[in-house]
């Protein structure tokens, strides 16, 4: 094993909420009602669903391999050559998964806190950070999202608590006045971006020390994510209603703007940054620290550690160049992205998961 | 990783040094010749130009030479005198003569009939009687035989038991750990009356052959963490260990580290109450601060009083320190960040006075911050290290410069010398100095990432801190225990501190073996109402 660090389920779980609050949460709400309209929460309530279905796949072909990761077991099931190019689409998957979410909470953090700093030093220095925290292996991330998460969340909460006086219950009517299908569209994109991409966990599946409680951890994750992302819709429909947050590039930072205590606490969404920072930096840990064991393992190395920084320089440049600015971004977000990821997060683990049922493959009599 | 590469590059030119340094006296080793004018002298060339040491020669009755060794001033003369020359010499008057005493009979009668000393000790090299007297022994060589016989004379002078200066109480036990070794065991021997209880002795140091004692509770103790620390102080090759900061640069586990992996404690209390979580105490010779290991970050945020004051007080004390520590780590921070990108942040009134007690300064914000926190900490440093009357003088000059004139010059603005007070003084909230200290030290270049990225900086500041203590290992326990990884039950000794009637189960990470601190739950009821 290329990494000796174990985390225990809840750790996983842990990891996987915040890495669903990650770079998602703050730009769901608008690709959401821009298809979805008022009932864009709804959506998010059924990719929950779907989000549980996914889940159910990879954990189910990842617990009949529990001492491997798909990059290894994928060349069991599917025969050395195809194997080893499922195993490269599922380096580059993180890869560029990562890059995409680096270069959002730059363009974030450079619009609403640092304007005149150049995006390399704010990527960069965000990047050396994530490296020494990969270097300290999955147990260091796990411990670290341990600790930041039980502050992160409650203020998430108070936040929303913050805005009520501002909600107005009218902005989400009329209910499903266009009928189901644009609910159902809406949903799409929120399957794959975030939901979907928790298929990343499968890399850890070898480092959790109580394995037979990650199902229900990772279920227990994707419901309390699908829970906050549907507080972040519903919060930025009642308070911007669906035309000004479809709009928007940020919406959930709009509404933090709008929190104004007795002229005391007044345009907070420096902290906003803060919070989703937080989080973005479990996210994108995950992405990298998947690329550089995956390298590592596809390469048959025996440390995944030498991976890290040239990782981390190629995520820099990729995440410089990966788009032009902004609406390019968002627009890819919203229409290319759950397309492109699905074979990712579904198709490919449900083909494995079948052949491997079929050709009776199964990693978890034997000791390897 | 890069910094041990550049320590290890500057101490590798002395590396080849050290072996040089102490060279085996080979004299030393020899074995006496049982020819005793020979062998004084020899002792005497082994001792020159020492003139502490005594060696009073006399005549067991009529023929026989004896002479007694030792040091003065580490030695009880009273008990020499008493104990061992005069019933030697009274022996002598009583003896038939002119037969010599043979070996044989002589130690057979020394111990049982002559000399009125508790221990007794043998030996017959010359190392041995060379170490003896510089622990305060006194030797005895005869004419005749090729052993020698030690007498434990040692009494020397030493403080007695007071407050420890550093770690005072409002409740709780006054006794502080002294510089004598043999105090502070019996000051936790007084505390813990049980077999259970052990002090293993050992000795480090090539020249200062310090005595270090491994206390721990057999039965509850982790027996890997004895090993561990056994073996880690076994492997300490260095001339004298002058205190116990030492042997914690010797044994933590990551020494390019700002943060403390080691306690250290001048309470007995303190100590035992660690011996109970399944730790292990080190006492050292020479110093009145004992150390205590494994230790996480929320052992070092818990005063021993915590446990004697009412818990409901502990509780919110414990909260207010864990608010003071962020305070001291990360006030100066965000108020450089607030004031130099995000002014908008801060409400209109209060931007306008910071703004108007501002306008004369003419530094930014980082470099003002800066001036106050280096000449606040140049200020605690001058106070510690000044002779106490000339101390009060700097406090003043210190207060009344850097709080008024600095001010009213235009120099500072009022409010930076309020945040820095406060950073001061939540700097000292912290029970253990050594983690207050690092994490005085953490503010600067969290000051330094404010001033040049904002909150964002101050926030990859933290996450880098954090990232770091969670890595950190002290004896294999880690850091941040039991927060990450959490553990929940844990909890009850560092969100708040449970009535001592609900802690009945030790911390996880070191009191596995035998978790149950009592039988079962008694919650004290109050009487019912019918009485």
């Amino acid at each position: 094993m290329l990494d000796n660090g174990k985390i225990n389920s809840r750790q996983a779980g842990f990891l996987m909420f915040s890495f669903l609050m990650g770079s998602a949460i703050l730009m769901i709400p608008s690709t959401v009602t821009s298809l979805a309209k008022q009932d864009g929460w709804l959506s998010v309530l059924i990719a929950t669903v779907f989000g549980l279905g996914i889940v159910l796949i990879y954990t189910t072909l990842g617990l009949r391999f529990p001492k491997q990761s798909i990059i290894q077991y994928s060349e069991m099931i599917l025969g050395k050559w195809i194997g080893k190019i499922v195993g490269l689409l599922y380096i580059w998957f993180p890869f560029h998964l990562g890059t995409l979410v680096i270069r959002n909470s730059s363009d974030y953090v450079a619009s609403t806190a640092l304007p005149d700093t150049p995006m390399i030093v704010i990527s960069g220095l965000f990047l050396a950070v994530i490296a020494y925290g990969i270097r300290g292996g999955i147990e260091t991330l796990g411990r670290v999202n341990e600790i930041i998460l039980p502050f992160r969340e409650p203020i998430v909460l108070l936040i929303v608590v913050l805005l009520l006086k501002d909600m107005k219950l009218g902005k989400l009517a009329p209910l499903l006045g266009d009928g189901v299908l644009p609910v159902l569209k809406g949903s799409f994109p929120v399957t794959s971006f975030p939901l979907g991409e928790t298929v990343l966990f499968t890399m850890l599946l070898p480092n959790i020390s109580n394995i037979r409680k990650l199902k229900k951890a990772y279920m227990f994750a994707i419901v309390l994510g699908g829970i906050f992302l549907t507080l972040s819709v519903i919060s930025t429909l009642l308070v911007l209603g669906p035309s000004i947050t479809s709009r928007l590039n940020f919406p959930v930072q709009s509404i933090i703007k709008v929190i104004d205590i007795a002229d005391f606490v007044t345009n907070v969404d420096s902290f906003g940054m803060l919070l989703w920072i937080s989080s973005n930096f479990v996210k994108i840990a995950v992405c990298y620290y998947c690329t550089a064991v995956g390298i590592a393992q596809w390469f048959r190395l025996s440390d995944y550690r030498q991976m890290v920084t040239p990782v981390g320089i190629l995520m820099l440049i990729f995440s410089m160049t990966v788009y032009e600015n902004n609406i390019e971004q968002s627009t890819f977000a919203a229409t290319i992205w759950p397309f492109y990821a699905m074979p990712f997060e579904v198709l490919i683990p449900l083909f494995m998961l079948l052949v491997s049922i079929i050709r009776k493959l199964d990693g978890r009599g034997r000791g390897k | 990783m890069k910094l041990g590469w550049v320590i290890r590059l500057l101490t590798a030119s002395r590396r080849y040094k050290k072996s040089s340094i102490q060279k085996r006296d080979p004299r030393k080793s020899e074995p006496l010749s049982g020819a005793f004018a020979l062998d004084i002298e020899h002792l005497k060339s082994i001792f020159d130009r020492s003139s502490d040491i005594v060696y009073r020669e006399f005549n067991i009755g009529r023929m026989q030479k004896g002479v007694l060794i030792f040091l003065e001033g580490l030695v009880n003369l009273k008990m020499i005198d008493e104990d061992i020359l005069k019933p030697l010499l009274e022996y002598g008057k009583s003896m038939p003569q002119p037969s010599n005493l043979r070996l044989k009979d002589m130690e057979k009668l020394l111990q049982d009939q002559i000399i009125s000393v508790a221990q007794v000790n043998r030996g017959e090299s010359f190392q041995e009687i060379v170490d003896y007297v510089l622990s305060g022994d006194t030797a005895l060589l005869i004419e005749g035989a090729s052993k020698a016989f030690f007498f434990s004379t040692k009494e020397w002078e030493k403080r007695s038991v007071e407050e420890p200066a550093t770690e005072a109480v409002i409740r709780g036990p006054r006794e502080g750990f002294t510089e004598n070794l043999r105090t502070n065991t019996s000051l936790i021997r007084r505390r813990l009356k049980t077999p259970q209880l052990k002090m293993e002795g050992l000795t480090v140091g090539r020249l200062s052959k310090t005595e270090i004692v491994i206390t721990y509770l057999d039965g509850i103790v982790d027996e890997a963490i004895v090993t561990e620390v056994r073996e880690r102080i076994g492997r300490i090759d260095i001339d004298a260990i002058l205190e116990s900061g030492y042997i914690e640069e010797w044994i933590e586990d990551n020494p390019y580290s700002v943060f403390p992996q080691v306690q250290n404690t001048e309470r007995p209390d303190k100590v035992v109450g660690h011996l109970l979580e399944g730790k292990v105490g080190i006492i050292i010779d020479n110093t009145p601060f004992a150390l205590i290991v494994p230790v996480t970050f929320f052992d070092m945020m818990q005063a021993s009083e915590d446990y004697y004051q009412r818990y409901f007080v502990s509780t919110a004390i414990r909260w207010l320190r864990y608010m003071f520590v962020v305070t001291a780590l990360l006030l100066p921070s965000l108020y450089i960040a607030l004031l130099t990108f995000h002014q908008e942040m801060l409400p209109t009134n209060l931007l306008l006075s910071v703004a108007a007690s501002r306008e004369t300064v003419p530094f930014p914000a980082i470099v003002e911050a800066m001036l106050m926190e280096v000449s606040f900490e140049g200020l605690r440093e001058a106070g510690v290290r000044l002779p106490r009357p000339v101390g009060q003088a700097v406090s003043i000059v210190g207060a009344l410069v850097i709080g008024q004139a600095a001010v009213q010059a235009g120099l500072v603005s009022a409010p930076m010398v309020i945040v820095v007070s406060i950073t001061g003084i939540a700097s000292f909230t912290m029970p253990s100095f050594s983690q207050s200290i690092a994490i005085r030290l953490l503010r600067f270049p969290m000051m330094v990432a404010a001033g040049t990225l904002g909150i964002y900086g101050v926030l990859m500041g933290t996450l880098i801190i954090l990232i770091h203590m969670t890595r950190l290992r002290s004896f294999g326990v880690p850091y941040m225990s039991p927060a990450a990884p959490l553990q929940f039950s844990d909890l009850k000794d560092v969100l708040i501190r449970m009535p001592w009637w609900g802690m009945v189960e030790r911390p996880e990470q070191t009191g596995k073996k035998n978790p149950q601190r009592m039988k079962n739950r008694f919650r004290p009821d109050p009487p019912s109402r019918g009485e």
